[in-house]
């Protein structure tokens, strides 16, 4: 999943990064108003979390651009401003979430996960598909009864393709949902990890849980859905 | 002592109010007692003044006996009563009686010194009454040719009658006098009470909505409408003390605000860079900058709590002050050394133009602590391969400490605003919290409390920070 963190206090955003990016989720940073906008309106982020006081472009703005522009992001306002005021002036701005430092990252985290969950219309933080189950919350996955150890990267795009399990996924949007901008800009990447998670999900002589549509991209489980 | 303890301002008005009338209507009534006085007596004395006339044609000269009074002649009737009350008497030149009115018996009149013209005086009378007389003298006409008259013959005569009844009228209008004064003072003090009470109604209007402002709702006006003229400056006065509260009430929560805000996002960066270390294992380099990356974060809220605390003891009085002669150089070169260093990987110069000899009264500690912080904004505020130029100056009675670093992005107009505290141009935090806009508040506070000034100047995209601090002692 990807995420856009817009803070200008620099060791404040590295560690919400760090954080996020430890969670499995691909991280795009900065610390300027203008260039959040930028950033926000280049790519289908899963959630953005935004601080208010940004040089070049405050918080506010950024967010009534982006919803007067038509963008869908589902947005978490982190800041230090704590009235009640400044809290339904945030939510009524068109935030989805508003979280006052200092704050618990544990919490932060889950308010994510809900962001994104949102994003993908789930409400429960386990995903089923076939025999392949997903927690989201501790980022582990079962086939059958089996615990399957994963990568950080490959648990990502096992999560993406299971958030949206029954569609056709292109490579183009694994890329936009699971890779930053620091990613490899090769985009054969994607078929390598592909390759990855089915040789570790994949029983032998079984069809492969992830199928591939020609043409078009991967799909996870039964595509009547 | 009575007056002091007058605290009431209606009591003190009435007070005021019944003594001027007590003044005004006892001195009318002694004006009218004192002319009425007058006019009876007048009266009185030309009625003695009439008899006594009417008396004096019935005096004859006699040639062989001289003066004579012929009783008889002149029935008046008062003078003969055994009981009257009306009395007359005539002396010769020679002391001896000519004659008597009957109401006197043997008694003798009272007399005064012998004058020219007729006097009017009081006197007891025989029976004891009070009484009034006229004295006058008389020349007694004598017939025949000059040659053959006598030496003049001149009589006393003296006139009294009985003036109880003057008296008596004086009296009673003295009563009368006494009476409606003191009716009308206490008609006008209970009228005097009733204005004073209703005037003074505006004052407890006013100090009941003083009574209302709480220290919460400082925002609330004394309405200045309906006040008498008397009230208005007081309470024009009062609004803008009460502004003045609310603007110091308003910067204090402002402040707290801004302290607080200030204080959350390195404890956010702390809280979150600690557990998102903790979350998952990482390689020793990167628990090594996450640790590196907390230590610099508490020392940047290490060096923001100092400065508060600085500031709070300066605003407090609470800092001791050494004013001692100090070298300029002295305080000066060894923080624009360590400043040195710790630019030197960068491309900013850095100019240190102060000569020796630069002595200033000042704490060398408080003055110390002024040059970092000025060094230390010229510092954060540099633009890459700017310059921070430092110089010292005298100016007579003062030494000058100038600070000026090049990359500056203030408007002129805002150069006053950089010694607010927690103010900067941009309200984002682009630096790492340690410059949270206190340090110049710092310095413009340190150099007040020492008896100097400090001024900011932008010109040109430069940013000029001039200090002046006095040179020899205060008187």
């Amino acid at each position: 999943m990807r995420v856009l963190v817009i803070e200008d206090f620099d060791p404040l955003r590295r560690s919400i990064a760090k954080g996020l990016q430890k969670a499995g989720m691909a991280v795009d940073q900065t610390g300027d108003g203008q260039e959040g906008l930028w950033y926000a309106r280049c790519n289908p982020y899963d959630a953005v979390i935004l601080d208010l006081m940004l040089p070049g472009l405050d918080g506010l703005t950024i967010l009534r651009r982006l919803r007067a522009e038509g963008f869908k992001h589902h947005v978490l306002i982190l800041t230090a401003r704590d009235t009640v005021e400044d809290r339904v002036r945030g939510l009524d701005a068109g935030a989805d979430d508003y979280l006052v430092k200092p704050f618990a990252f544990a919490e932060l985290l889950a308010r994510v996960r809900a962001l994104i969950r949102r994003t993908y219309q789930a409400k429960s933080p386990t995903v089923q598909v076939g025999p392949l189950r997903l927690d989201t919350a501790t980022q582990r996955v079962w086939i059958g009864q089996r615990l399957s150890e994963l990568s950080a990267r490959e648990y990502a795009l096992l999560e993406y393709l299971a958030l949206r399990a029954g569609a056709v996924v292109s490579r183009t949007e694994i890329w936009e949902h699971v890779y930053d901008f620091h990613s490899e800009s090769d985009s054969n990447v994607v078929d390598v990890y592909i390759c990855y998670l089915r040789r570790k999900l994949d029983e032998p002589g079984k069809p492969s849980l992830i199928r591939t549509v020609r043409g078009r991209g991967y799909r996870l489980g039964d595509g009547e859905s | 002592m009575i007056l002091p303890s007058l605290t009431s301002l209606r009591a003190r008005l009435l007070l005021g109010v019944i003594a001027g009338l007590v003044v005004l209507q006892v001195a009318s009534s002694i004006a009218v007692y004192a002319l009425q006085h007058r006019a009876l007596y007048k009266r009185f004395d030309q009625a003695l003044m009439t008899t006594a006339k009417a008396l004096s044609s019935q005096f004859k000269y006699d040639k062989s006996k001289g003066a004579r009074f012929d009783m008889d002649e002149a029935p008046m009737s008062e003078f003969q009563r055994p009981k009257g009350h009306d009395y007359f008497q005539v002396w010769r030149s020679d002391g001896s009686v000519v004659a008597r009115s009957q109401t006197l018996g043997e008694a003798n009149l009272p007399t005064v010194p012998s004058a020219q013209r007729p006097v009017a005086y009081d006197c007891p009378l025989p029976r004891g009454e009070a009484g009034r007389a006229v004295q006058m003298t008389i020349e007694l006409q004598q017939k025949g040719p000059p040659e053959r008259r006598n030496p003049p013959q001149v009589v006393t005569l003296v006139v009294a009658k009985e003036i109880e009844a003057v008296l008596n009228d004086l009296w009673t209008l003295g009563w009368i006098l006494a009476g409606t004064s003191l009716a009308s003072v206490l008609v006008a003090g209970g009228l005097a009470l009733a204005v004073v009470t209703h005037g003074l109604r505006p004052l407890g209007r006013v100090t009941r909505q003083i009574a209302d402002v709480g220290p919460s709702d400082l925002g609330a006006r004394i309405d200045p409408a309906g006040l008498p003229a008397e009230l208005q400056p007081v309470a024009q006065r009062l609004n803008e003390m009460l502004a003045r509260l609310q603007t110091a009430f308003d910067r204090e929560r402002g402040f707290t605000a801004d302290a607080a805000h200030e204080f959350r996002n390195p404890i956010a960066a702390i809280r979150s860079t600690g557990e998102v270390a903790l979350a998952s294992p990482q390689t020793p380099d990167e628990y090594r900058q996450d640790i590196a990356q907390m230590v610099a974060l508490a020392a940047g809220m290490q060096g923001m709590v100092e400065k508060l605390l600085v500031l709070a003891r300066l605003d407090a009085g609470l800092v001791p002050l050494n004013l001692v002669s100090v070298a300029l150089d002295e305080v000066v070169a060894p923080a624009v050394a360590a400043l040195g260093q710790s630019l030197e990987s960068s491309a900013v110069s850095l100019d240190c133009r102060i000569g020796t000899g630069l002595a200033a009264v000042a704490d060398r500690d408080l003055l110390g602590l002024v040059v970092k912080n000025a060094l230390d904004n010229a510092a954060e505020y540099v633009d890459a391969g700017g310059r921070i130029t430092v110089e010292g100056s005298n100016s007579g009675s003062a030494v000058v400490l100038t600070v000026t670093n090049t990359g500056c992005r203030l408007a002129p107009e805002q150069a006053s605003c950089v010694f607010e505290r927690f103010w900067r141009a941009d309200p984002a935090r682009s630096a790492a919290g340690a410059h949270a806009g206190l340090g110049l508040s710092l310095v413009a506070r340190a150099v007040a409390v020492m008896g100097g000034t400090a001024q900011a100047i932008v010109r040109d995209g430069r940013f000029t920070l001039r200090i002046q601090v006095p040179a020899r002692p205060p008187c």
